[in-house]
């Protein structure tokens, strides 16, 4: 009896929930999959279907087919329009595979390297001869001398971003944690193709928040009127003057701290602290704490940011929670998507301190993501071939259009482009200047040590621990992490 | 018991069923607010309108229906695998005698400890090697393996509390080893087939970063690998995420609403009279 | 000698039976666990491909272990803290509540199945999406800090959100740890409950025995290997905790609630992480839990294990 009974009852489990997903797979068939609203990229459609019935009689027709792989879901659509203005020049079907989040994402690129399953082409963070996986990645310096034209299509910040140079390799040399290839890369080869730009150290400020207060909304000459701004909103508005993502330790350290301090203490000076051979406890770079301990005595920051991730953050400032928040060219397309009126933000570049020595840094964009081919792939060429696509202006143009990010190389006709990112675009300087040659130096905020401050920060941030203590803890990580990498 | 003692008793029970609820009920009223109500109104359920469309869009959107199937075809073949390949070897390690019987049965019980996380990409060399990358074997293998030590802890202390006068009574008839198996002490053991099927449908059905890292087509994907792709927009839609998440256990509840009879019967069989 | 061959027959039945999953287990889990523990003992910095491998000896675990690496052993020692933090919690909180709460269980009359019912759920519904939600309970303006507003309790507000507070933030995230894990220990010691034979009960009555030598001699015994398996189990889940955290706060505010996994998964998947040292971490808590789980089995389980057979 109990047997059969069990039976019943598992029929009735299958039964009942075929049922219930029948059921639910009918309703959804009528509404079809149209997703409106932009904050709804929709990730499981392959890009090959939608093309390949229009352009039957049309487009040549090719067996070859590429996987893209990459981590950025709104990145995605970019890629598929792209892939299918492809698919009608040349035939050649590209899908592309988001894995999400970023850590899942380079977990499974590390371990398809270690296994020589790589896709055909995949997407990491920008940076010379990065996730090039010793020498399963095609080197692009022959090809791009030899298409001129492409070439110089490129902004030359994106470019120089990816291309390894003699500092690289210096620095690999002395890194025990640089494999041998990497230390035999030569200057001027180039693993991966940028395929956007930005700028991190850009200050949001909410128009209305701080036209509440009986402020004007516009740029602080200093970063000291800017402090007394957000002390303005406070008192008036009540409104915290600031957020950025506390918990995510790079945030602070190297989309405000270094370029601060740059400002602050000039080349020299900012050189030997980030070569830790001048201390945080040092008067001259103690102030990346105590602004953050004077911010929390005063309660200009929001409560709870020492615990936000990136996305947060940026919808904290976008609900008007604070007045003023952190983020960079790319945080733009973020506040639009999740509603913010792009007449409500105004941006600036992060203040310089009144006796700055170099007050008036220009922040140079830099590639933020580059595609990578894989060199030992069975379709190189076709690979080759959809990467130029993309970094050509017509790619380009589609591409920055779907995905919100900003071009890398050159659009001449820029009403072509979204006019927000126009907007964005033009905002940089494409000059090449001390910051933007020198990427190894102000780079070292993402060393070990560097995580030791953010947890100061943080501490400071709590009011656990003060400016002091905060500093000569990062201090002692400093001193070792020298004495372990000389 | 006295009025006041039973009265007392229902309000604790009452108090930690509360508190058991709370989150879930959070999840379902914060599937039915507007995206913005839902961090920064206080009551449980949206004060306006009901968005139930959240539901449709959520099916909509990430092709929820096949990702179903994945996961139905991934987790019952990992449960017929482990209630079959274990109950083998519980049953060779309970009443069998050979070399080695307690220092195997040991081995597989310590693999229990085994660190997760760190084995991931041995585990993907391992697939690649073997050709099962990107399938549903892929998947389904490891998560077999993973579940041994507690199916075969479980199965093991199960069929030593069959009394033994039944395996001599099958010798004694004639019967094979695998016929006592199968056809004696499988039936007698629904219980605990049905403790170790609610377990493992549990840990197959939930199962996050492995098939985020053996998979890669998206034709393959199982559940929750969607409902992480509904959380990686530029804003977290706490609606679209709860609304994902509710609709992809309630096949759980279904199973363990019909199961936990016998859940418990093999729990208190398996592990009490261990 | 018949007796030989019968037994000779016994034994090839024995490992013909047990052959699929020492099978399964060669060919899928043996590779994995022994290239995981050789990769314990090279340095792999993360990025880089398996060939560039090099022999690191001891000093992987040195690292983080005595030392070697500051910065590194400074996280470390911070997790392994608050590990034994959520290890303790879990069997002083969890073990004594489970119990009560099964006894209760036991006791009632009406509506038992409907309790157990919603007892079940927090293990059932426990994936990544709940760990969001207790995430919304805790924030600055969760549920937590307006129900405390609401009563006037202003002080007790945790102005950054509970689990944004340095003294908090540990013990709001071990309430989420036990809510999700309570219910396996209640049902195993409920089933428990449900074994014992209540004609005990009234024999015992009958002799005049009190309730706890009730207790003691009756209910005890049989709960005692339960309480062994309770125990072990949630070790296991105290020492290899992962998901609440890396959902929650991924180790903040300031390494508040970073944990020995956290650091296995950054070590192993992040720039600057070398794959060896994460494996290194990943089986130094695999020991820590194993001597810890043969600890109680001896503290606790001494004669269960022999009663048997």
């Amino acid at each position: 009896m109990n047997k059969a009974n069990l039976r019943g009852k598992m029929f009735a489990i299958i039964a009942s929930l075929s049922l219930v997903f029948a059921l639910a797979a009918c309703g959804s068939k009528n509404s079809d999959n149209g997703n409106n609203g932009a904050s709804s990229p929709s990730s499981t459609s392959t890009s090959s279907e939608s093309s390949s019935e229009q352009s039957e009689s049309a487009s040549p027709k090719s067996d070859v087919k590429l996987t893209l792989s990459h981590w950025k879901v709104s990145f995605d659509p970019g890629f598929k329009a792209v892939a299918e203005a492809f698919k009608q020049k040349t035939g050649i079907t590209v899908e592309t595979q988001t894995t999400t989040p970023d850590a899942a994402y380079s977990q499974k690129l590390i371990a398809s390297a270690a296994a020589a399953s790589l896709p055909d082409i995949w997407a990491t963070d920008a940076s010379p001869a990065y996730r090039a996986f010793d020498g399963k990645a095609y080197e692009w310096s022959g090809e791009l001398s030899k298409d001129e034209a492409w070439k110089k299509g490129f902004l030359p910040a994106a470019l120089s971003g990816v291309t390894v140079a003699q500092a690289n390799i210096d620095a690999w040399a002395k890194d025990e944690k640089a494999s041998d290839w990497q230390k035999a890369t030569k200057p001027g080869q180039v693993y991966g193709i940028p395929i956007d730009v930005g700028a991190f150290y850009m200050i949001y400020g909410n128009k209305k928040i701080v036209e509440q207060a009986g402020l004007e909304a516009k740029e602080p000459a200093t970063f000291e009127e800017w402090v007394s701004m957000m002390k303005t909103v406070k008192e008036k508005t009540g409104t915290p003057g600031f957020v950025f993502a506390g918990n995510v330790g790079g945030v602070y350290n190297a989309w405000f701290v270094n370029l601060v301090d740059y400002m602050k203490n000039g080349e020299e000076s900012f050189t030997k602290f980030m070569n830790r051979e001048e201390k945080l406890s040092d008067p001259k770079h103690i102030w990346a704490l105590k602004f953050i301990e004077d911010l929390t005595k005063d309660g200009l920051l929001l409560p709870g940011a020492a615990s936000l991730d990136i996305d947060p953050a940026d919808q904290a400032f976008a609900q008007g929670k604070a007045a003023f928040s952190l983020g960079g060219t790319f945080t733009y397309a973020n506040l639009t998507a999740i509603g913010m009126n792009a007449d409500d933000v105004f941006s600036f570049r992060v203040p310089a301190f009144k006796d700055s020595v170099v007050p008036d840094a220009k922040v140079s964009p830099f590639p933020l993501v580059q595609l990578v081919v894989n060199n030992e792939g069975p379709s190189k060429e076709a690979a080759i071939e959809f990467v130029k696509f993309l970094t050509s202006e017509e790619g380009q143009v589609l591409y920055a259009n779907n995905a919100y990010d900003l071009p890398s190389v050159q659009i001449k006709d820029g009403s072509k482009l979204n006019s927000s990112i126009q907007a964005m675009a033009s905002s940089l300087s494409s000059e090449s200047n001390w910051w933007s040659e020198n990427p190894a130096i102000w780079q070292q905020v993402f060393k070990e040590d560097w995580k030791v401050l953010s947890t100061g920060m943080v501490k400071v941030m709590l009011g656990t621990s003060t400016a002091e203590d905060a500093a000569a803890e990062y201090d002692k990580a400093a001193a070792a992490y020298k004495k372990a990498n000389p | 018991m006295t009025r006041a003692k039973t009265a007392a008793l229902y309000c604790i029970l009452l108090l930690w069923s509360v508190l058991c609820l709370y989150p879930l009920l959070w999840m379902v009223g914060a599937s039915l607010k507007a995206p913005m109500d839902v961090m920064s109104t206080f009551s449980l359920f949206p004060q306006g309108k009901w968005h139930w469309e959240t539901y449709a869009e959520v099916w909509n959107r990430l092709n929820f229906f096949s990702y179903f199937w994945n996961s139905v075809i991934v987790t019952l073949s990992t449960l017929i695998g482990i209630n079959v390949l274990y109950s083998m070897a519980a049953f060779a390690f309970a009443k069998l005698r050979f070399p080695g019987n307690n220092a195997l049965f040991i081995l597989f019980l310590g693999m229990m400890f085994v660190p997760g996380i760190t084995v991931m990409v041995p585990l993907y060399l391992t697939e690649n090697y073997l050709g099962i990358l990107n399938t549903y074997i892929g998947l389904i293998l490891p998560s077999i393996n993973g579940a041994a030590p507690m199916a075969i802890f479980l199965f093991r202390n199960y069929f030593r509390s069959i009394p033994h006068e039944l395996f001599e009574s099958a010798k004694m008839e004639g019967a094979g080893i695998m016929r006592t198996l199968f056809q004696i002490y499988l039936p007698l053991s629904i219980p605990i087939l049905a403790t170790l099927t609610a377990i493992n449908f549990l840990g197959s059905w939930n199962s996050l970063i492995l098939p985020m890292v053996i998979l890669s087509d998206q034709s393959l994907f199982t559940l929750p690998i969607g409902v992480i792709l509904l959380d990686s927009g530029v804003f977290r839609q706490w609606n679209v995420l709860m609304a994902g998440s509710l609709i992809s256990i309630v096949p759980i509840l279904l199973c363990f609403g019909f199961l936990q009879k016998y859940y418990i019967k093999g729990l208190s069989a398996g592990a009490v009279k261990a | 000698m018949n007796y030989r061959k019968a037994a000779r027959r016994e034994a090839l039945a024995g490992y013909l039976l047990i052959a699929p999953a020492v099978g399964l287990f060669i060919v899928i889990g043996l590779f994995t666990v022994l290239f995981s523990i050789v990769l314990s003992f090279f340095s792999l910095p993360q990025g880089q491909l398996i060939w560039n491998a090099k022999f690191a000896g001891l000093d992987n675990f040195k690292d983080f272990l005595l030392g070697g690496n500051y910065i590194l052993s400074g996280f470390f020692r911070q997790a392994i803290v608050n590990n034994m933090w959520i290890a303790f919690a879990m069997v002083v909180i969890v073990i004594p509540l489970a119990l009560i709460i099964a006894v209760l269980l036991e006791k009632a009359t009406r509506g038992v199945r409907l309790f157990r019912t919603i007892y079940l759920l927090p293990m059932v519904t426990s994936s990544v999406a709940i760990y969001y939600v207790w995430q919304g309970l805790y924030d600055p303006t969760g549920s937590i800090n307006q129900l405390l507003a609401s009563f006037g309790l202003d002080s007790w507000i945790a102005k950054n959100g509970w689990i944004g507070e340095i003294h908090t933030a540990l013990p709001a995230i071990i309430i989420t740890i036990v809510w999700g894990a309570l219910p396996h220990s209640l049902i195993l010691f409920f089933a428990g409950l449900q074994a014992v034979d209540t004609h005990l009960y009234e024999a015992a009555e009958i002799d005049g025995a009190n309730a706890w030598q009730k207790l003691t001699r009756i209910t005890w015994p049989i709960l005692k290997p339960i309480t062994v398996i309770v125990i072990i189990m949630n070790l296991n889940v105290a020492l290899q905790v992962f998901d609440q955290i890396w959902v929650m706060t991924k180790g903040g505010p300031a390494g508040a609630t970073q944990v020995v996994n956290v650091l296995v998964y950054q070590q192993a998947f992040f720039q600057d992480g070398d794959m060896g040292v994460a494996n290194a971490m990943g089986w130094t808590m695999f020991m820590l839990t194993f001597i810890l789980s043969l600890l109680s089995l001896k503290l606790f389980g001494d004669k269960s294990g022999r009663e048997s057979h």
